[in-house]
């Protein structure tokens, strides 16, 4: 279990979630896949993603949408995500650097 | 040079494009108010289903009495705040009005209900604290918290299940808990499960603040909210409250039975920085509080009011947004184009209502918002449910 997830952006998930998931995925491109994952509810325009899409200017997701999809980032990975740090988040690779660094934090 | 107002350009283009569907649903103009229900809009009378003047208080007379005589005798603004010149006794009379009211030892009055929340929640929470709201919370919540600098941590809606979990995650930061809830939800008009949140006082150690500014004169065998009416007077430490909806006036409240609550007068910005209300304000609020001490069949008509509403919605097969007998009435539509349009065929017949759309909704739902007065008859309702089953119906 120590490689990427076998998720697509089509919301398909095949690894347990929550506590297992955070022992398993601390690489950033099991991070990257799994945060990528997690946005397909919320990209409705099905625009391609990368490090550098801008969550909310590019997805057209307002900032309620956003908050909503942080809070699905924070169970997934069982973190917290504090609002504060949300508005300086922009891009999915901002994302992932906090992720990163949020996990570490919990699971030293 | 980048023109500062570029960024908005999207609004304006929503905006345009609701225009060419019909009237201004973002802000029609009421060219005459008549009574509490009634208004003069684009020349013709319609009924008003959507103004949160739950207890009809805005024509009542001895409000108006007492505002006029203040006005005469106190003349028309402070031109000060509460902690300079802008502090009249009878300031400190309705404060002393609503304590009693409410039940608690303190409370302090400010110019408006926003100012409320962004006073008592930045002067409650600071850096080191952390600030727990709930993802449906109104702006004025969020604003708060924005202006507290405290920590913010967002939990799902009317769960306490997912607060539990978030406050076993949430890392300290040597601080104090804030846990802010609202009695009605203004745009779905549920109520908070109050009694749920406050069974995680105990093993999470925190303060609760209830905004009751939907709730306050309508819930509660006292008329106090829901804290009242869930029994929880004491777990809920800090109260919120508006004057701007079951009063029929403008101005917000903050209070609370804490030793040091008065210490709040010198910490809250949103009070210190700005001219306190008007003589007139204060004095009809003050004359509308005691109306509504000893007038609670308000309370009865509300409730009945609410109630038939809330069947004859369901009758009509509606999705509402919440399956409880509510002041606020919301009819979930599929999408901003269809809702816009029947809103304005809604207005066009005769009805007021509100609209509301992403991103002031929670779930990106369209809605169309009714808020029941005390002071509607039953033909009132009848008439807006006839309204929406000839419009939404279709």
């Amino acid at each position: 279990m120590g490689g990427p997830p076998e998720a697509g952006h089509d919301g398909i998930f095949l690894i347990n979630p929550g506590t297992a998931l955070r022992d398993t995925m601390t690489d950033t491109t099991s991070i990257l896949n799994e945060i990528c994952t997690l946005l397909t509810p919320y990209n409705a325009e099905k625009k391609p993603l990368s490090i550098n899409t801008d969550i909310p200017a590019e997805l057209n997701i307002d900032s309620v949408g956003v908050l909503d999809f942080i809070m699905d980032v924070e169970d997934k990975f069982d973190i917290e995500i504090p609002m504060n740090v949300v508005s300086e988040t922009h891009t999915i690779g901002d994302l992932v650097k906090v992720v990163e660094a949020r996990i570490k934090k919990v699971s030293p | 040079m980048i023109d500062l107002l570029d960024k908005h350009k999207p609004i304006t283009e929503r905006f345009e494009r609701m225009m060419t569907i019909g009237a201004n649903a973002m802000g029609p103009v009421n060219d005459r108010i008549i009574s509490p229900t009634r208004a003069v809009i684009n020349g013709k009378e319609k009924i008003l289903a959507g103004t949160n003047n739950y207890m009809g208080m805005t024509f009542d007379e001895s409000c108006i009495a007492a505002g006029q005589k203040a006005l005469a005798e106190l003349g028309t603004g402070t031109t000060g705040s509460r902690v300079a010149n802008g502090n009249y006794a009878s300031h400190q009379a309705l404060e002393a009005e609503l304590a009693q009211f409410l039940n608690r030892k303190h409370c302090i009055v400010f110019t408006t209900g926003y100012q409320a929340n962004l006073g008592m929640i930045s002067g409650l929470a600071g850096p080191r604290d952390t600030v727990f709201l709930d993802s449906d919370s109104h702006s004025s919540i969020y604003d708060g918290c924005t202006l507290s600098g405290a920590k913010l941590v967002r939990f799902r809606h009317n769960d306490a299940a997912d607060l539990d979990k978030r406050m076993s995650r949430s890392e300290d930061e040597g601080g104090g808990r804030l846990v802010v809830l609202e009695g009605i939800y203004s745009m779905l008009g549920d109520r908070a499960p109050l009694k749920d949140f406050v069974a995680l006082k105990e093993k999470h150690k925190f303060q609760l603040l209830v905004d009751e500014a939907h709730s306050f004169g309508v819930l509660g065998p006292n008329g106090r909210g829901l804290a009242d009416e869930a029994g929880i007077h004491d777990e809920a430490d800090f109260i919120v409250g508006t004057f701007s909806k079951s009063v029929g006036s403008i101005g917000g409240f903050g209070a609370g039975d804490h030793p040091f609550f008065e210490t709040l007068r010198y910490a809250m910005r949103p009070y210190l920085f700005t001219a306190s209300s008007s003589p007139s304000t204060i004095a009809t609020s003050l004359q509308a509080i005691k109306v509504l001490a000893a007038e609670p069949e308000r309370r009865d008509r509300i409730r009945a009011n609410s109630s038939r509403l809330f069947d004859g919605f369901k009758a009509l097969g509606f999705e509402l947004g919440c399956e409880e007998v509510s002041p606020v009435v919301a009819v979930k539509c599929k999408d901003e184009i269809s809702t816009i349009q029947m809103w304005n065929q809604i207005l066009d017949a005769g009805v007021y209502v509100n609209i509301a759309l992403p991103p002031g909704t929670p779930n990106r739902l369209c809605l169309l918002r009714c808020s029941v007065s005390a002071a509607h008859s039953f033909d009132d309702i009848d008439k807006i449910i006839e309204v929406f089953g000839r419009v939404v119906k279709g």
